[in-house]
């Protein structure tokens, strides 16, 4: 991962969104992002959970940086993570029954979702809790945001409503695949590939500038 | 060395503790309302596939529980049961209601599955459950596929239930496990008369 800049803490929570956004830049959390996408509501759910996870798992290990000893890091970071996960499970389950049937087995899976882990131990094992709730809030957002990106693709495409609200006409024959787990890959394949652009547009107006600082 | 052990030992232990801990109390402050949630769902289910019901009374015959559905004057409204089994994807759930008599089925709910989206994941709604409102369950319920442009004629007497087109197979492990359940519904209500 990219060394620790010495960021602010804005720049740390909007490097999330774009330059280091997980699942475009990173391809990190693939798993839940092609499964949960098949409609906006699913995905915004997914992403929200995955925020709160998120949050509360950086701030844990930012907290116990200190005494966790090396060898043992990893194993108490998923321990710290498998428990927000729960936490949050049993919070679907009890407030959102839907929502929780909707999800199905994927809320369980967030427990190794790369994002998770891969911030505990690239950053908020190594930064202080007020960067680390930045960096968490950021890299939820950005994750959350790439969900809705595809979500929306997916359902209009695929079921032609938006948020379960029909905005296409019986006109337009509905791309089943996007439905399905093929769509989903040929989906992130395309948005992909637009963030890569984009980002390579924007990498070499930086570079052209650079000439102008001396 | 030794310290180091003992550290890494006591740190863990600490995290699993707290872990467990704080997951105890959650878990205990949630269940009430999961609880409440999970009876709702049931509780749902049994009005849809029993219409005539407001109120049931659960009991258990051989291993097997019942919902005797108790309409507004007290009267008999018909059995629902939970009905279990695979489909093409997994597991599917769903609650059938048949008539007191023993001889029509009143309606299905599925309460869960997880067939494919958009081809067997289909069975969720309204058109194909329909299909089962009425049907005569002296007899197994036959699954038929329509062919192409035959206009499909209601066929509740002959117990017949039309597939969904291209999910024959996710039809079929519905009408096969309602099939099976009655089978066994009449031979346990039977026995206990």
């Amino acid at each position: 991962m990219a060394a620790l800049k010495n960021n602010n803490l804005w720049e740390e929570f909007l490097k999330g969104l774009w330059e280091q956004n997980p699942v475009f830049k990173f391809l990190l959390g693939m798993c839940p992002t092609l499964a949960v996408t098949n409609s906006v509501i699913n995905g915004l759910a997914m992403g929200s959970a995955v925020v709160f996870v998120l949050l509360c798992s950086n701030v844990a290990v930012s907290i116990i940086r200190k005494i966790v000893p090396h060898q043992v890091r990893i194993a108490v970071f998923v321990v710290c993570i498998a428990t927000f996960v729960t936490v949050a499970d049993l919070f679907l389950k009890a407030k959102f029954p839907d929502v929780s049937k909707a999800l199905g087995p994927y809320v369980p899976l967030i427990v190794v979702n790369c994002i998770i882990l891969g911030r505990a131990e690239a950053f908020a094992s190594k930064s202080s809790v007020r960067r680390s709730i930045f960096d968490g809030l950021g890299m939820g957002a950005g994750f959350t945001l790439a969900l809705l990106l595809l979500g929306t693709v997916r359902e209009i495409l695929g079921s032609g409503t938006l948020l379960g609200i029909e905005i296409l006409g019986g006109y337009f024959e509905r791309w089943v695949i996007m439905v399905l787990p093929a769509g989903a890959f040929l989906t992130l394949g395309v948005l992909i590939g637009i963030f890569n652009l984009l980002s390579k547009g924007k990498k070499t107006q930086d570079s052209a500038g650079g000439c102008h600082t001396v | 060395m030794m310290l180091k052990s003992l550290k890494m030992i006591v740190v863990l232990t600490l995290a699993g503790l707290l872990s467990g801990g704080f997951l105890t109390v959650v878990y205990k402050k949630t269940l009430p309302e999961i609880e409440k949630r999970r009876l709702e769902a049931l509780q749902e289910a049994i009005f849809v596939v029993l219409p005539q019901a407001v109120d049931y009374k659960e009991t258990e015959i051989e291993g097997e529980n019942f919902y005797q559905g108790i309409d507004k004057n007290g009267q008999d409204a018909g059995i629902a049961f939970l009905v279990k089994g695979p489909g093409f994807q997994g597991e599917i759930k769903m609650m059938v209601g048949i008539t007191q008599d023993l001889s029509k089925l009143q309606n299905i709910y599925i309460l869960e599955s997880i067939e494919t989206p958009g081809l067997g994941g289909k069975i969720t709604g309204d058109d194909f459950q329909r299909q089962f409102k009425g049907l005569s369950i002296k007899d197994r319920i036959e699954l038929i596929k329509r062919g192409r442009g035959r206009r499909f004629e209601a066929a509740a007497q002959e117990a017949t239930v039309e597939a969904i087109t291209g999910a024959t197979i996710s039809s079929r492990a519905v009408v096969d496990m309602i099939n099976r359940k009655i089978a066994r519904v009449k031979e346990v209500l039977a026995r206990g008369e």
